[in-house]
């Protein structure tokens, strides 16, 4: 079975309309969603969290609609938001300790770990870190239930090289290429979805412009980069 | 071991809130001891001056609830609870809990206040009966005002309402005419009543009532506001 499922999935603002999307995603798979500003990636994602009050169609994980998911479900599903850290006065060992409080399968030796490694300032304040540790911490916390879905938006956006490569390791790390963990994540950075990604989704304005995996990619122009061939796509749509 | 849908979730948002008032709890404490010492300091020191210090300090403690509601909505906290996998019920519930806790020491420094100021106002009748009346009042009082201010403050978007303190002051003037054409003689009434053996039962079982319908009514209001929470277009955090 599919853990992920999105039919006619609909999300209607004021201001913009998302969807109708229909997306299904596979155990193991890694997918990056790409599209300019206001494409409705980081809505996606919402949806795909249990986030959104209301929506049009269906979205499955692992069978249970996520509108009437309950906490168990929810607890299964490891968010790095883009910008939301929590709350700024606590220090990243008190953050870390409040959520462990809402995961069954928090790892308290695994989060330790990966903090220590990603050499987190334990006792600095969430609000004085700097964006690349904020990063770090919200992975860490993402991950130390280890989710089997795991939905990151622009994990490496804003990020020194040498930060972006670090942050993408351990996106591979937590979820390899040959496990059966699910990861979805959004990016503008193309040469992150060449790194990163086996399936890529391209959305503009709310629609799907493009759903194809990279081997397809790469064998549909060959020759050229896949970060090139995303350009070209989004260029021409 | 962590317990969603259970007391885990909501112990640890309980001592959230309560952590979170601690700052402006210390705040008005220091703000009420430096208050009561000039007043000393200067001369000017009466029961009514001091009534009017420690009452505001009870107050304040309880008004760190709404404020820290809207402050989630405005910076991100709010998005940030909603992404963990607890029920907005479970949230709306841990912020009205940790209320009613921080109400009732906040009760007892009024209740302290108000008995200091009618003991100045009518010495020969205060006794033990209105002292802990007031208290009682105050503590419902205090806990149905702020279960109100939170809900109001999750569910609607007061912080872009201009209208919203000119509403605020119609009602209260309003509230105020009510009493002075209904209730002339409020301090008179209360010392009346509280010499009744019925007046604290009464007082209890209606206030009880009336908290427990003000709380069902904010527990959903909150909660639906919590559900629905939408980052305001220019300030779009996730």
């Amino acid at each position: 079975m599919q853990p992920v499922v999105m039919s006619d999935f609909t999300v209607e603002y004021p201001e913009f309309t998302l969807g109708p999307l229909d997306l299904s995603l596979d155990r193991g798979e890694r997918v990056a969603l790409v599209g300019p500003n206001g494409a409705g990636k980081s809505t996606t994602l919402k949806g795909l969290v249990g986030l959104l009050p209301r929506y049009g169609g269906s979205v499955t994980f692992d069978g249970t609609e996520l509108r009437d998911a309950g906490a168990e479900v929810r607890a299964r599903i490891g968010v790095l938001p883009e910008r939301v850290l929590g709350f700024g006065w606590m220090t990243v060992t008190e953050h870390l300790d409040f959520l462990a409080s809402f995961y069954p399968t928090w790892d308290f030796r695994y989060a330790a770990e990966l903090a220590q490694r990603l050499e987190l300032p334990e006792s600095t304040k969430v609000a004085d870190l700097s964006k690349g540790n904020g990063v770090k911490l919200s992975l860490v916390a993402a991950e130390a239930y280890r989710p089997p879905l795991l939905l990151l938006d622009e994990p490496t956006s804003g990020l020194d090289p040498v930060m972006r490569t670090e942050v993408l390791d351990l996106i591979e790390e937590c979820a390899p290429r040959d496990g059966d963990r699910t990861v979805v994540f959004s990016s503008h950075i193309l040469e992150d979805i060449e790194a990163a990604a086996d399936r890529v989704v391209m959305l503009r304005e709310g629609r799907l412009l493009m759903d194809a995996s990279v081997v397809e990619l790469r064998a549909g122009n060959p020759g050229a980069s896949l970060s090139q061939t995303l350009r070209e796509r989004l260029a021409h749509g | 071991m962590a317990d969603p849908n259970g007391y885990g979730a909501l112990r640890a948002l309980v001592r959230l809130e309560m952590r979170r008032s601690i700052p402006l709890v210390g705040r008005a404490l220091i703000f009420g001891g430096v208050l009561s010492t000039v007043l000393l300091a200067t001369g000017t020191f009466t029961f009514p001056r001091l009534a009017f210090v420690l009452g505001l300090t009870g107050i304040i403690p309880v008004m760190a609830f709404p404020m820290n509601a809207l402050r989630d909505k405005l910076d991100g906290g709010l998005e940030f609870l909603r992404i963990l996998p607890v029920p907005p019920e479970t949230q709306a519930a841990a912020r009205l809990l940790a209320l009613a806790v921080v109400a009732l020491p906040a009760a007892l420094l009024c209740a302290v206040a108000a008995a200091l100021a009618l003991q100045a106002d009518a010495p020969q009748i205060i006794g033990p009966q209105p002292v802990l009346g007031l208290f009682v009042a105050l503590s419902l009082g205090l806990v149905g005002f702020g279960f109100f201010a939170v809900a109001v403050v999750l569910r609607f978007p007061v912080h872009q309402s201009g209208y919203l303190p000119l509403m605020l002051m119609a009602a209260l003037v309003g509230m105020s005419e009510l009493g002075n054409r209904y209730l002339p003689d409020p301090v008179g009434a209360f010392l009346a009543l509280s010499g009744h053996a019925w007046f604290l039962p009464a007082l209890w079982t209606s206030g009880i009532a009336m908290v427990g319908a003000l709380g069902w009514l904010a527990f959903h209001l909150a909660s639906e506001g919590i559900a629905r929470f939408r980052p305001a277009k220019n300030r779009i955090l996730w």
